[in-house]
């Protein structure tokens, strides 16, 4: 006997109803039907059926026993390793994935927004193989590194290009030029992405992915998809509007550990006007501390305050809200979207805010011509709090003596706390800084991109797409004059300054291609391309400051000046033009052959070298398919791969020709420069870089091999790789002996070479209708080694234009040693290895500085977790990364101050340093001589640099959201297409090494270039959490 | 077409080419600020004008002779890359383009530098140097040789010089002034034959030397100081000012109990010219200074830079000049060499307007102020002890590299002891520079490094 049963087949992807199933009664192919235009069917079912099948193409099938149900709801999910699967590659280009001979890793939009951060590079941290993206700060706005495969470059660029819909954008990072005393992080460009826009990324991680980019692409690419109109008619809809709000708070991920037995004072005794916590032990007794002032002083109990530097940083906020629009048919599609972001710092008085605009639309315009154009605005930028060893606030704050109440200085207009009456003159009050000077920034952008295809047939295709990437960021700094009398007096005082600087930045990029795709028989195919592209980029700035302030308000236009003005102004245009050309072949969907090249031609490199090629070639092998082993459960999947290519680098503009240059003397130290003119009298030096004539390309060669498997019906996806890339040639600025007039060469020199594994295993132990787990984990092992410097030279160091590290502390490239290593100064020791003091017991230092641990990961790894139970899912994430080193400002400067835990060694009694001698003419005996009380400041504030060299290891608590889907039944009657409820958060833990009690090994104060694991008083990274609604209608 | 599309190379920020005036001037203004920063720095602390007051810790390593390879990185490749390298492309350009005078002044100039870095490493790059990409390695000259071709050097200069031609500008020391070029040049070779005063195998080239300049006696006379006057507005400040006083608060650096008991003991009335008075208890209001070195062994912090004396502003105030030869140094030179190898009478007189040119420089008056006469009846290094301890009161905060070579040179004021702090023993001081890292990582015939205590070629005496 026949019963009827009924149901609904839902799309997992858009929780919406998915027309067109196939309904089968297994074993039974003529009792069948679809599902209608809203997903429901019904089917009259024999008694003697089991199990009902539901099947489309491109999703997994589905079987249900059928039992006594007569209502049977399904939810389909796509079949990734479907035939057809496509991923957007280089130039925008759409392929199979199987056919890739290299490694790709495509994230989508829910992985991207689940963990709702304002940054969709952040997002994607713990989650991709191969790549090493480091969040810098804690600071509202603050900038990400993004870097695939390790570094490959001495001195340019090493992070990976950013390209929307085809077009490379901006994502520079410009930072004060001081980052030393003056830092601020004001963002890198690929930050303005609003994360809601993004339908897709898909990180091209090899050169031979990226061949066809050229020279822009050396360090990798991330392609971003950005979400397009939908044909809303076939889902019987005019237009759908989605509308998606988070709220997250922010608060302080971690600070440093604090001793809390010493209180202020110095050598033992109280002193209080210190900002060292050398003082007595903490005996809880009433006494005055801070200044006199009308002959009275506060009384507070002698005793720690534990949270005192905590209770200081604010909780932060970022509020997010995004309204998109789209709609469309079959014939042309349409997107709108606006976003709002406000984020206010954990640290006070700062903030950052972000909105976005978007239009993007498709048409046909006859049955040979498709357009479609995009645009989107951004207006970002905030308020930002500076770092480094001047005006930052977290400076101020680990030097605070531990029994200081940092709340009791808010109202830093008090007269206790205002610049005469603060408690010391040797250090600020870090809420004087933050409400008195400010340092702004504004970005208006504009990115858009204009594309028009003609099929001229099915087989033969031409495209040209012209973008454009142009933004004007506009800063602003005002230093309020510092005009302390009375016993703060001459401390610290300065003159004030007020900058406004204005940046522009423009990218221009054309590409024109034409394809030919046919199949030249049942078993092959061929796809040919050739294209031609133009890029440009423009640069320019100027600076101007007033330097001597007349007015001691808050009076902030340029002419509150008594001083002299300084101003700079520069800019900088660089244009390229390349030809490249694509061969395809495929070999019965399971062979596949491609090959690259491309000629490029540079306005950087000198005219006789400014043309390079560079070819590529990989392949890959579906093996499963073309051994038959397509029915097989135990290996589902099988496909290998195996890629070379070259791909060539231009020079930095304007390096070729020796120049001259407007004197300008530094010390190093911040305005005590001697600067031309100087007293009314112009002068040009002659520049320090030995011009180069015979510059070539850089060039870098590399091959890579991996494998794609899937197990047990999929439920076991295994990705490998090994790549190993040599980058020579490459354009450094060498450093020259000074005797030779000059300081540096612009050179082709080097070796650089990165050779990796990256490994990615999704498993899904449980995986039913109902309820899924899948755990995805990957994991990346660089190792990269300097091999060749310029000559006999074995070292250089690192810098970011003119930004240097320190020389106590420097950052360089040696050879024999991974890019990034610290040299430092160090200990004195005898040949065993002890320590050497002098007749005071105290340490002494080398002569020599060391090299002592490097920025270079020994491996990273990623741990995603994903529950769904029906409607509900749960993601949580970890990541670590483990070795490598950072030099922390933040251990040597609490030392000095007395405020770190070590300093309690021994408890604070005089002690002999452990295993130290002292020599006796050429000979070493045991020391005897004890750092004593009188001495232990001098001892802490003066180790030697090599002591605040710490582990970078971390394990973080990357992200967890929850997600919850309002079941489609429910909302079927309501206006309503999908709403989704969540919560989330990121960042919500971190172990590290015991030796790190200081700061989130992440965090970087030297902005997001080349000098990386500098903790140089920044504002500390942050956790957030928050919840989130998504609704469609 | 091609063409005009890719040819953008070419830097619009910085000039291709320059000019004489335009880069003498940067040269000159190198020169000043090493000479008036770093090495004043290190020059004063060594010579004892100078110490590191307690509370603050910037100069504790130059106090304790705690120099490593790398300290004075920046002042190596300011002489080089920025002081000698613009001298000699003004020599060369300034032959190209008819302008004598300023390749007169830049070899007179670049003879300066070079003694400057023979005096503090010794052996240093300069037959070799300057060649840039054509020789990345320069060798190593000995110190004595350099020496040796500085004369001509000097000479070949001078020759270049033609009246009535001066400079259009870039002469910030005498405004193209050539006759006080010509004074800075005999004053230079004398302070360069003098410097060898103790080099028993130069004896007769330096008396023949000498004797000529006396004879000829053209030097630098009272208020014709070669000097770079500063300016006070942002960035064209004295260095030390802005190093010392603005960036470090005026923290660290105090007067040494060296000079200040010297001072003090003799009723100096040049002490208000060199040092201020403390601001603070428990000195305010008086000189105060303290032992060289000492480090504030269980010394509160209340007592800090501000309850001693600091350098005055005439000495590290933003106007404050750089000398590189001073009038009173020049009548110094003259003092002793006329005690060795001329008239005792003349040497008298050159040592009264010694002293008379550095209270006249530092507007204070010689009344009441004990200043020991030089004696007939006394030997030369009595006399000479005499004259060198004056040159070294003269130049107390504003010729400090100076004074701590001619205290090498001679010993001389003998009241110098080692800092309290120093790491080299009781009995030892830092004689020389170590070798700059910033060469030796990139030069493969820099030499091994040489103990700071091990002394330059001249320094011979015993």
């Amino acid at each position: 006997q026949d019963r009827t049963i009924s149901g609904t087949v839902i799309d997992k992807e858009t929780n919406t109803g998915l027309p067109g199933v196939t309904v089968m009664v297994k074993g039974t192919p003529t009792i069948a039907t679809s599902t209608d235009i809203n997903g429901a069917y019904t089917l009259s079912v024999p008694a003697t059926a089991t199990s009902l099948e539901f099947s489309f193409i491109g999703y997994r099938k589905v079987e249900r026993p059928i039992g006594a149900e007569t209502n049977i709801g399904v939810t389909l999910e796509p079949d990734v390793k479907q035939l057809g699967e496509v991923v957007v590659t280089a130039l925008g280009l759409e392929k199979e994935k199987r056919s890739l001979g290299y490694a790709t890793q495509e994230l989508d939009t829910e992985e991207i927004t689940q963990g709702r951060d304002r940054s969709v590079l952040n997002s994607i941290q713990g989650k991709v193989a191969g790549v090493q993206i480091t969040s810098q700060s804690g600071g509202v706005g603050s900038s990400t590194r993004v870097v695939i495969r390790g570094t490959k470059s001495f001195g340019g660029d090493n992070q990976a290009l950013f390209v929307v819909d085809g077009i490379p954008i901006n994502n520079s990072s410009i930072n004060t030029g001081d980052a030393l005393n003056n830092g601020v992080d004001a963002g890198n460009r690929a930050n303005d992405i609003n994360p809601e826009d993004v339908e897709s990324m898909n990180i091209l991680k090899g050169p031979a992915a990226v061949a066809l980019y050229g020279s822009r692409a050396a360090n990798g690419a991330i392609i971003i998809t950005t979400k397009k109109g939908k044909n809303a008619a076939a889902r019987n809809k005019k237009a759908e509007i989605s509308l998606s709000s988070s709220y997250v708070f922010e608060n302080v991920l971690k600070l440093p550990d604090f001793q809390n037995q010493f209180g202020q004072g110095f050598y033992g005794g109280e002193d209080l006007r210190e900002n060292t916590s050398w003082g007595p032990r903490f005996d809880g007794v009433v006494r005055p501390w801070g200044s006199i002032v009308n002959n009275q002083q506060r009384l507070r109990e002698y005793s720690a305050i534990p949270d005192n530097v905590k209770e200081f940083y604010e909780t932060g906020s970022v509020f997010t809200n995004t309204i998109s629009l789209d709609g469309g048919n079959e014939t042309s599609s349409y997107r709108i979207s606006l976003s709002d972001l406000k984020q206010k710092g954990v640290v006070p008085n700062t903030e950052y805010n972000r909105n976005t605009v978007s239009f993007s639309g498709s048409t046909k315009l006859t049955n040979k011509f498709n357009s479609t154009a995009s645009i989107t605005y951004t207006k970002s930028g905030g308020d930002l709090a500076t770092s480094g060893q001047g005006n930052s606030a977290f400076n101020q704050l680990i030097q605070t003596p531990r029994n200081i109440s940092l709340l009791e200085l808010r109202d830093y207009k008090n007269p206790f706390n205002d610049l005469e009456g603060y408690y010391s003159p040797f250090t600020e009050n870090p809420y004087w800084i933050l409400n008195e000077n400010k340092y702004t920034n504004d970005v208006n952008r504009l990115l858009g991109n204009v594309q028009l295809g003609y099929d001229v047939n099915d087989n033969f295709k031409i495209m040209g797409r012209i973008g454009t990437d142009f933004y004007n960021d506009r800063r602003f700094q005002f230093v309020r004059v510092r005009d302390a009398e009375g016993i703060n007096g001459g401390y610290r005082n300065n003159d004030g300054e007020i900058v406004n600087a204005s940046y522009f930045v423009r990218e221009l990029t054309s590409d024109i291609m034409a394809s030919y795709n046919k199949d030249l028989n049942e078993d092959l195919n061929l796809n040919v391309l050739v294209g031609h592209n133009i890029n440009q980029r423009e640069s320019s700035s100027v600076s101007t400051a007033a330097t001597q302030l007349a007015f001691n308000t808050g009076f902030d236009n340029l002419s509150n000046n008594s001083g002299t003005y300084t101003s700079s102004g520069s800019k900088s245009l660089r244009r390229l033009y390349g030809i490249y050309s694509t061969v395809d072949l495929g070999f019965r969907d399971y062979l596949f052959l491609g090959l690259s090249a491309r000629n490029d031609w540079s306005s950087t490199l000198p005219k006789e070298n400014r043309s390079f090629f560079y070819p590529s070639v990989n392949t890959s092998l579906v093996f499963t398919e073309a051994l038959g082993l397509t029915d097989n459960n135990l290996i589902s999947y099988g496909k290998i791969r195996a890629n070379y290519a070259q791909v060539g680098n231009d020079a930095p503009a304007y390096v070729i020709d020796p120049v001259f240059r407007s004197g300008n003397i530094t010390d190093g130290y911040n305005d005590t420069d001697l600067d031309f003119p100087f007293g009314g009298i112009a002068g040009y030096e002659k520049g320090n870089v030995i011009g180069n004539p015979n510059l070539q390309p850089e060039i870098t060669k590399s091959w890579e091999v991996g494998a794609d498997m899937r197990f047990f019906d999929d439920r076991v996806n295994v990705d490998f790789s090994y790549y190993s890339a040599r980058h020579t040639e490459q354009i450094v600025a060498v450093p020259v002996a000074p005797s030779s007039g000059y300081t540096a060469q612009y050179i082709n020199t080097g070796l650089m070479t990165n050779k990796g594994v990256e490994l990615l295993v999704s498993v899904s132990p449980i995986r039913t209708n109902d309820f899924n787990w899948t755990i995805s984990a990957n994991y990346t092992k660089n190792k990269n080694m300097v091999e060749e410097l310029f000559g006999d030279t074995k070292e250089i160091g690192i810098q970011d234009g003119n930004q240097t590290t320190l020389s106590s502390a420097a950052l360089v490239a040696r050879v024999g040693e991974p890019y990034g290593s610290f040299r430092v100064q160090a200990y004195r020791r005898d040949p065993q290895g002890r320590i050497v003091v002098g007749e005071d017991g105290m340490p002494l230092y080398a002569s020599e500085n060391i090299i002592k641990g490097n920025i270079q990961p020994d491996y990273m790894a990623g741990l995603t977790n994903t529950f769904t139970y029906k409607n509900l899912s749960l993601n949580v994430v970890f990541d670590t990364k483990q070795g490598g080193e950072f030099y922390s400002r933040t251990a040597s400067t609490m030392r000095f101050a007395g405020t770190d835990p070590l300093t309690l060694y021994n408890d604070r009694n005089p002690f002999i340093i452990p295993n130290s001698v002292i020599a006796v003419g050429d000979n070493f005996v045991e020391n005897t001589v004890p750092v004593t009380n009188n001495n232990l400041y001098q001892y802490w504030g003066n180790l030697p640099e090599e002591t605040n060299i710490i582990d970078a290891s971390y394990v973080k608590l990357r992200e967890i959201s929850l997600r919850y889907v309002l079941p489609a039944n429910l909302i079927s009657k309501t206006p309503f297409g999908n709403v989704e409820l969540g919560v989330s958060g990121r960042n919500l833990f971190i172990w590290t090494p015991d030796e790190n009690t200081y700061v989130d090994p992440e965090q970087n104060t030297f902005g997001n270039g080349n000098i990386q694991g500098y903790d140089f008083s920044g504002s500390p990274t942050t956790r957030s959490y928050g919840a989130n609604i998504r609704v469609t209608f | 077409c091609e063409k005009d599309f890719l040819d953008v190379n070419t830097d619009p920020n910085n000039p291709l080419e320059s000019t004489p005036e335009l880069t003498l001037s940067t040269g000159i203004g190198y020169t000043a600020y090493t000479m008036g920063n770093q090495f004043q720095i290190l020059g004063n602390f060594w010579s004892q004008h100078w110490t590191q007051s307690y509370g603050a810790g910037q100069f504790r390593d130059l106090d304790s002779y705690r120099i490593q390879s790398n300290t004075y990185d920046r002042p190596w490749q300011y002489l080089y890359s920025g002081a000698l390298n613009d001298f000699k492309y003004v020599s060369e350009q300034s032959a190209k383009v008819d302008r004598p005078n300023h390749a007169a002044i830049a070899d007179i100039m670049m003879a300066y530098v070079y003694q400057v870095l023979v005096d503090g490493y010794d052996q240093v790059p300069f037959s070799e140097a300057l060649q840039g990409s054509n020789n990345l390695n320069p060798k190593y000259d000995a110190g004595k040789d350099i020496y040796a071709a500085l004369i001509p050097m000097i000479d070949g200069g001078v020759n270049k010089i033609t009246e009535g031609s001066l400079p259009e500008g870039g002469d910030l020391v005498y405004q193209g002034d050539m006759d006080m070029w010509r004074k800075f040049a005999n004053t230079l070779k004398l302070k360069i034959y003098l410097r060898q005063a103790y080099v028993s195998e130069n004896q007769s080239a330096v008396q023949t030397g000498v004797a000529a300049l006396l004879t000829k006696n053209e030097f630098i006379e009272t208020g014709e100081d070669a000097e770079v006057p500063f300016v006070d507005q942002s960035l064209n400040r004295n260095p030390i000012y802005q190093t010392e006083t603005t960036t470090f608060s005026a923290a660290n650096i105090v007067a040494s109990n060296t000079i200040l008991n010297y001072l003090n003991t003799n009723n100096d009335t040049r002490i208000g010219a060199f040092f201020k008075r403390a601001a603070s208890a428990p000195n305010a209001g008086n000189f105060a200074g303290l032992d060289q070195g000492i480090t504030g062994t269980g010394v509160k912090s209340s007592l800090l830079a501000s309850s001693f004396s600091k350098p005055s502003s005439a000495v590290a105030g933003p106007t404050a000049p750089v000398p590189f030869i001073s009038a009173a140094e020049s009548y110094f030179l003259q003092a002793e060499a006329e005690l060795r190898y001329g008239s005792f009478a003349n040497a008298q007189a050159r040592y009264e307007d010694g002293v008379n040119a550095s209270f006249a420089y530092n507007n204070v008056s010689r009344t009441g102020v004990t200043i020991p006469a030089l004696s007939s009846s006394e030997t030369l290094e009595e006399n000479l002890e005499k004259i060198i301890t004056q040159k070294w009161v003269a130049m107390s905060g504003r010729q400090g590299f100076e004074a701590w070579t001619e205290l090498r040179r001679t010993g001389y004021p003998s009241f110098i002891k080692p800092s309290a702090s120093s790491v080299l023993g009781s009995t030892l001081m830092p004689n020389r520079l170590l070798f700059s890292s910033s060469e030796s990582l990139r030069n493969s015939n820099t030499p091994a490094i040489i103990d700071i205590h091990e002394r330059v070629w001249w320094d011979r005496k015993n």
